[in-house]
């Protein structure tokens, strides 16, 4: 699980970053604010996924 | 007759230095590589190189981000109950905050050394020894007076037979086995990597403007 902070109030966010590319939101436990990737990048986190998942089966 | 190898002697010589320090040193050179090709990954995908080589700088690559926030609307009439409705907003994340990042590196290396010296020698002898003798004899004699006659009948025989067979048999065998054993797994990410993380996820903290009397 990869984390950041809440935009809102600062609490962490804890994520799956597959999940996350999938479409699923996550909702931060201080003030139930959801996060969720826009559309519009969604490419480009699939690529660096996709290259860093290589990255990791090479080694 | 031969003797048994001294198991001593047999373990003096190994070079013991090359059957331990190798491993360790071809570890130490993969997880070289590995670091090498997670910076280069990070500053290839998550960052934005801007100038030329010598006055490069690197800027995160960000992505867009949906927030949703639930936004409490007091009633317009008075006493009626306040509505929730979401607000939806977009702030931008640096890319390198979604990778799953960590130290992926050889975090075990097993080297057992397993020699195994087997010596042993086996003399067989055999030693067949048969002699048989036989021995027959029979004497016919016959004297007479008058005519003379004389008759003399004999037989002897003998046998003899002797065997011997002589068996050496000498046996040596070694045997060596080396094994290495090496795990790679995740170790907590550099300190150097958590603090850029860290200022890269407080980056996308809203910012408060100051009020037009001076406060904040
Ligand atoms: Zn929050």
């Amino acid at each position: 699980m990869n984390e950041l902070s809440c935009p809102a109030c600062g609490k962490k966010i804890l994520f799956d970053p597959q999940l996350l590319l999938k479409g699923q939101s996550f909702s931060c436990s201080g003030c139930r604010s959801v996060i969720s990737l826009a559309n519009e990048d969604k490419k480009q986190v699939e690529s660096a996924l996709h290259k860093f998942n290589q990255l990791q089966g090479n080694n | 007759m031969p003797e048994l190898v001294s198991m001593a002697q047999q373990f003096t010589g190994l070079p013991m230095g090359d059957l331990i320090g190798g491993p360790l040193i071809a570890a130490a050179s993969a997880n070289n590589q590995m670091a090498a090709t997670q910076t280069k990954f990070i500053m290839d995908t998550c960052f934005q190189k801007e100038g030329s080589d010598d006055d490069a700088t690197y800027k995160p690559v960000m992505i867009k981000m949906l927030l949703t926030q639930g936004v409490i609307n007091p009633s317009s009439d008075p006493g009626g109950d306040p509505t929730i409705t979401t607000v939806d907003t977009t702030f931008d994340l640096p890319l390198m905050t979604i990778i799953p990042m960590n130290s992926l590196a050889v975090d075990n290396v097993d080297i057992s050394f397993d020699m195994e010296v087997k010596s042993s020698f086996s003399d067989e002898r055999s030693e067949e020894s048969a002699t048989s003798t036989a021995a027959q004899a029979s004497l016919e004699a016959k004297v007479g007076w008058g005519p003379f006659s004389a008759t003399v009948r004999g037989s002897i025989s003998h046998d003899s037979s002797s065997s011997s067979s002589y068996n050496s048999h000498y046996q040596k065998s070694n045997s060596a086995q080396y094994s290495v054993k090496v795990h790679a797994g995740q170790l907590p990410l550099p300190d150097g990597v958590g603090v850029v993380l860290d200022a890269l996820t407080k980056s996308i903290q809203p910012t408060i403007m100051p009020t037009e009397n001076g406060g904040s």
